[in-house]
């Protein structure tokens, strides 16, 4: 079984051609062109939301900023600092996503790998078990009150716990294991003595690096984007997720005009919206983008082989 | 200075009483006023036993301007010797913090004796997200002494209170609130409003009389200077309105073909300004009362004349195309536009909606914007829509549940925030300052209190923000002083309202009050009401860009048959009937 | 254990069925029993997580309050979905839903499989990976900016959009005020906020190609293409086919928070949704409709788990891949 000891090879893109022909240069420059382009629409609005933070956002409201900062000011960045749950916010963040990231993907892997296998008896029946609660859920209160009789509100836990396992992330884990699991593998590796355990643990985890960094990603992203089971179950500032406090930012400063009582305090909340709406975008962002290399170095074609050869 | 020592020695004195136990009613060796949560635990009877609180004597020192009807500086005592704690649920706000760390709330600890446990919920207090939150907390019956700062709404008080859920704090107001019964005396409607129809009130309530506040709906922005540009006078009847803006498309006032005439946004209705030239129009949910019966105004007659009119400034391109789409952020773009102003115009709330406000410069572009008062239409209908109900007395400021055991002390803890000095802290932080002789508040008039900065970075933190229990009366708001150096919007606000709006606000009894419904009423009133709203204001839009035509019948019919099928006439009845109910 | 064996099936392709063995199902599940005890936990956390709570559905049949809780409150019957199914805006809402959700699905599904299938074929890494890294970040842009971004966009004074129309001699077009252009600016937006993010599960998907299978396509001289769709696309296929089920279960609900920023008076007639009614009916409403709103989920949740069975059965049929 050195198989699964193996580290990856890394072979980068489709190996080089014997010969290109000229309608392959035509289809890789239309690719490249085409990639470039879509590439480009994309990246204007996140030019524009970066310029726009380091800009005076009197500039910004008056629509004078359209690519590059006016009035460049780095003013947004530091009064993020000035609010402490903003930033007790961004480690909480931090720490769900890594923890919530971990404990979801080891129990994804859990459930998809056994439902993958062809032979297990009462597969379906568990799978549609799965299914089901992804169209059938018993709404708020009742998943409060179980929240509550667990003892976990306001508490970490109530965070990671309730959202550590999405059902979709598990269906496409066990599609990857399925299409790239052998069943004669395990069988093979059964005749050898290996146990199912041992051979999930030895021989599927290595070869599944991808579908776990995607899981993980998955996982981290969703937990860094989440805000409703924190508004739900945690009553204490210093628990709050960064989400929720760019929302009350964002969002929640949309004030019923007709209803300010006082202008001055509208003005100030407008002020600060819109000195923090795009600072704030730029930090929540961040993260994820700094996670992505890491995930991206798994998507090597050819791992999986690799390694199986090695 | 002087104004920081006069605060300590307040202080002091209000803690050596404390200290002797001279204030102290009760609760003595009682270290958690209410239940932990597990039992249902109800009002212990020694809370209505205790002896009533009288009105304190009056601190000397204040400037009050004459005639004053307000808050007043009293002496004040601690409630209790031995600290008691109650658990508050309280919205999230990013200027109070955290609300155990605040500044205030040390304060009110110190003065008061009442130690709180705060349980924070996200959101500012009446969105949907805190909404959520409470529903799911109660209905787990995770119910904590009492909620701050979280709006129900009248009907959601009556329904809990009903059930029981909710303290009927009518005993507890009268033997322990003398602060809320002497402002209740200065606003007559407040009794009438704060009441539920089976007589229980069931929060204890809170006093802000925003006097601008009550014209917002009907207000309109032209801008002055453009109209003697033109060689016109601010226009006081719908032909002559039609005239200025014809003058400033003519003259392209704006230059370069910019001159957009008149301007708005989705958020701010243009009914509720023009309408009025035709007949009494509050706004949504559109509903006066004619000789006590309840009426819609949107299948009336006058609202096609209305109709009309708007369509033909339409037509003629004399509102902005986007009027019915462009977000805030657009039309604050039209109004900052660098180089000069483009618009004629606009139906905003103030200023403040239309540009970016330069409060320092005297010849800063806001300047040039006017009030409109209200037009005449050719039937001689003048009306600026006046809210008597709405604004002024909000309830369910501090609602007091079924687990406190000792509301007494919440009732006194809440009346000790009506204090003048209170509220001050409270509402602006410790930096404010009481004003000397001769300073003038908004109203031109002596002002009592001024303050450097208002809930700015510097009172992060110290402040209740305006989630606490006050009580700021007209007389109390427009007594702030206004910096000579750096005039705020506030006094032209007040002064244009009093002038232009004011004179031509309809009578209060055509209100349409605030009522309270049956929980079943409430959700057929919901849907209809909701069906009924995207009803009127789409076809409104309609009608107005020329997609319908109000003057061709066939139109108008089919408009009106939707409102029938919608379910007009059921709508009216709750209405109605809910409406009787409020008068009594 | 022959690896050498392994590595030349394509992995799409190693459907084989493994030996029936004619052993009984008690030995079976005996046999398995270190699958079943994977499968522990994950259940353990279903059954508290999700099937607990779900009892409260009942709501939907009660008329809920919160004092008498859930298992105290009166039974109603079908009352509520009386009342949503016969509500004036009912068919307007459930047309507008579906219409808006279907497009989406047409228009988008395939862009993010395109745009994995690009990155794949591109060569150079540093291209490659920038580009991924791009695509990927709008999507943690959040709603409120990405729809302030559109208005600007789209205005008809002053946008970008319509300058660029305004050369190629096309009146300035208000995109936002037409009930036409919402769908198309709902989906396409959305379209590129997405794209990227969506096409990592095809990236990594196409890793589990096998080199050789290029190698040996080169060799017998098939161009770029043919590989994409001999070897690129089945490998992506299950997924896809497994991506596209879930997706049609999921065809009553729509991005709420967008389409609600993006309505105004002038679209309603086609940017009413369920989500957006139900939340305003909620606002609009003085007492909450906890059971209400539950009908409507409840309708919601089995619309769409009959068109999930339906879906899965049709891929199971024609796709040879299903979900259970």
């Amino acid at each position: 079984m050195t198989v699964a000891t193996a580290t990856p090879a890394a072979p980068t893109g489709t190996p080089a051609p014997v010969r290109e022909t000229r309608s392959d240069r035509i289809v890789m420059i239309c690719n490249y062109t085409a990639l470039g382009l879509f590439t480009l629409a994309v990246l204007y609005p996140l030019v524009y939301v970066a310029s726009a933070s380091l800009s005076d956002p009197k500039n910004v409201v008056s629509g004078e900023v359209w690519l590059w900062p006016v009035g460049w000011s780095v003013e947004a960045f530091t009064a993020i600092f000035d609010y402490d749950s903003i930033v007790s916010g961004f480690s909480n963040s931090i720490v769900y996503a890594a923890g919530g990231a971990l404990l979801a993907t080891a129990l994804t892997l859990l459930a998809a790998y056994p439902l993958s296998r062809r032979g297990l008896p009462g597969k379906g029946l568990i799978m549609a078990l799965f299914v089901f609660t992804m169209m059938f859920s018993g709404g708020l209160i009742p998943t409060y009150l179980v929240v509550d009789r667990l003892g976990l509100l306001n508490t970490r836990w109530a965070i990671i716990l309730p959202a550590a396992l999405a059902v979709w992330n598990m269906i496409i884990t066990r599609t990857f294991f399925q299409t790239t699991i052998p069943e004669e593998l395990a069988e093979a590796a059964k005749v050898d003595g290996c146990s199912d355990v041992g051979f999930f643990w030895r021989i599927v985890l290595p070869l599944s690096k991808p579908i776990i960094a995607v899981n993980l990603l998955f996982y981290a992203v969703a937990q860094w984007n989440s805000w409703f089971n924190a508004l739900i179950y945690l009553t204490s500032e210093h628990l709050f997720p960064l989400q929720l406090v760019l929302r009350q930012i964002l969002i929640q400063n949309n004030f019923d005009p007709s209803q300010v009582r006082d202008t001055a305090e509208l003005i100030r909340m407008k002020e600060l919206q819109e000195q923090l709406k795009f600072s704030l975008i730029v930090i929540a962002t961040i993260p994820p983008l700094l996670i992505y290399p890491f995930v991206q170095k798994h998507f090597v074609k050819g791992a999986m082989v690799g390694s199986l050869k090695g | 200075m002087r104004d920081d020592l006069r605060t300590t020695t307040v202080k002091r004195r209000s803690v050596v009483a404390g200290a002797l136990g001279i204030a102290a009613t009760g609760g003595s060796g009682l270290l958690s006023g209410c239940g932990s949560g597990t039992a249902e635990t109800g009002a212990d009877p020694e809370s209505l036993a205790q002896p009533p609180a009288e009105l304190a004597p009056v601190t000397t020192g204040v400037n009050y301007p004459p005639g004053y009807v307000g808050p007043k500086a009293r002496r004040r005592t601690a409630i209790v010797s031995e600290p008691v704690t109650f658990t508050v649920v309280v919205p999230q706000s990013l200027t109070v913090g955290d609300w155990s760390k605040n500044e205030f709330t040390r304060w009110m600890e110190q003065q008061t004796g009442i130690r709180i446990r705060w349980r924070q919920v996200a959101g500012k207090g009446d969105d949907a997200e805190t909404m959520t939150k409470v529903n799911a907390m109660i209905a787990a019956g995770d119910v904590p002494d009492a909620f701050l700062g979280i709006t129900f709404t009248r009907s959601q008080l009556y329904l809990y209170g009903t059930q029981n859920l909710f303290l009927d704090l009518t005993p507890y107001l009268d033997r322990y609130a003398p602060n809320l019964r002497e402002a209740m005396k200065d606003y007559p409607e407040a009794g009438k409003l704060m009441v539920s129809p089976d007589k229980g009130t069931y929060s204890f309530p809170d006093i802000n009389d925003c006097y601008h506040c009550r014209a917002s709906n009907g207000r309109a922005l032209l801008n002055a200077e453009w109209v003697r540009e033109v060689g016109l006078a601010m226009p006081t009847t719908t032909d002559e309105f039609r005239e200025v803006l014809t003058a400033f498309e003519k003259a392209d006032v704006a230059g370069g073909g910019k001159t957009i005439p008149f301007g708005g946004y989705k958020d701010a209705p243009l009914d509720t300004y023009f309408m009025n030239a035709f007949l009494y129009n509050p706004g949504e949910p559109w509903l006066v009362v004619d000789d006590g019966k309840v009426r819609a105004n949107y299948v009336r007659d006058e609202w096609r004349e209305g109709l009309k009119y708007l369509h033909g400034l339409y037509a003629d391109g004399l509102l902005a195309k986007d009027i019915f789409t462009a977000n805030e952020d657009q039309i604050k773009r039209y109004g900052d536009n660098p180089g000069g102003p483009i618009l004629g115009g606009a139906r905003v709330y103030y200023w403040g909606t239309l540009m970016t406000l330069d409060l320092v410069d005297p010849k800063a572009r806001w300047h040039q914007y006017e009030t409109m008062e209200p037009l005449k239409g050719p039937a001689g209908v003048q009306v600026a829509p006046w809210d008597y109900l709405n604004v002024g007395l909000e309830v369910s400021t501090l609602v007091v549940t079924r687990k406190c055991a000792r509301p007494d002390l919440l009732v006194r803890w809440a009346d000790y925030q009506l204090d003048l000095e209170v509220v001050l802290r409270s509402y602006a932080g410790p930096g404010f300052r009481w004003s000397a002789k001769g300073d003038k508040g908004i109203n031109g008039r002596q002002s009592i209190y001024g303050y450097d900065s208002w809930n700015t970075d510097e009172t992060k933190g110290k402040t209740w923000d305006q989630y606490g229990v006050m009580y700021r009366s007209g007389d109390f708001r427009l007594a702030e002083r206004v910096n000579p150096r750096q005039p705020t919007f506030e006094s032209p606000l007040y002064e244009q309202t009093r002038d232009h709006l004011f004179p031509y606000r309809q009578p209060m009894e055509q209100q349409f009050p605030p009522v309270t419904l049956e929980a079943d009423q409430a959700a057929l009133d919901a849907e209809i009401g909701l069906n009924l709203k995207t009803e009127v204001t789409t076809s409104l839009a309609k009608f107005v860009t020329g997609r319908l035509d109000p003057s061709d019948d066939a139109q108008w019919n089919d408009y009106l048959d939707r409102i029938q099928r919608i379910g007009l006439q059921p709508y009216l009845e709750i209405q109605q009937a809910a409406y009787e109910t409020y008068q009594g | 254990m022959t690896t050498e064996t392994l590595v030349r099936r394509t992995p799409a392709h190693s459907a084989t069925r493994p030996k029936k063995q004619a052993v009984g199902l008690g030995a079976r599940m005996r046999r398995n029993w270190q699958l079943y005890a994977m499968l522990a936990l994950p259940l353990l956390w279903l059954a508290i997580f999700a099937y607990w709570p779900m009892y409260g559905a009942i709501i939907a049949f009660k008329d809920y309050n919160v004092v008498d809780g859930i298992l105290g409150s009166r039974w109603v019957g079908f009352k509520h979905f009386e009342r949503f199914v016969e509500s004036y805006q009912f068919w307007r809402l459930l047309k507008n839903t579906l219409i808006l959700h279907v497009y989406e699905l047409l228009a988008t599904f395939w862009l993010p499989i395109l745009l994995a299938l690009g990155l794949n074929m591109a060569r150079r890494r540093w291209y490659r990976r920038s580009v991924q890294l791009i695509t990927y970040a709008p999507h943690f842009i959040s709603t409120v900016v990405v729809v302030g971004l559109i208005v600007v966009i789209v205005d008809p004074n002053s946008g970008v959009l319509n300058q660029f129309l305004g050369l190629l001699g096309i009146g300035p077009i208000d995109l936002l005020s037409n009930p036409d252009y919402f769908r198309h600016l709902y989906v396409w937006s959305g379209a590129w906020q997405t794209m990227g993010f969506s096409a990592i599960i095809y990236l990594a998907a196409l890793t589990s190609v096998a080199p050789e299978l290029h190698e040996a396509a080169i060799v017998d001289g098939a161009s770029r293409l043919r590989r994409l769709w001999h070897i690129d696309l089945p490998a992506i296929r299950p997924v896809a086919v497994i991506l596209l089920i879930l997706n049609i279960g999921s065809i009553m609900s729509v991005g709420f928070e967008k389409v609600l920023l993006l309505q105004n008076t002038l679209n309603l007639q086609t940017s009413e949704v369920l989500d957006t009614y139900v939340y305003k009916l909620g606002f609009a409403s003085q007492v909450p409709q906890f059971s209400y709103a539950a009908a409507i989920g409840l309708f919601r949740s089995v619309v769409g788990l009959a068109l999930l069975v339906l879906a899965n059965a049709f891929a199971r049929r024609f796709a040879r891949s299903s979900l259970w």
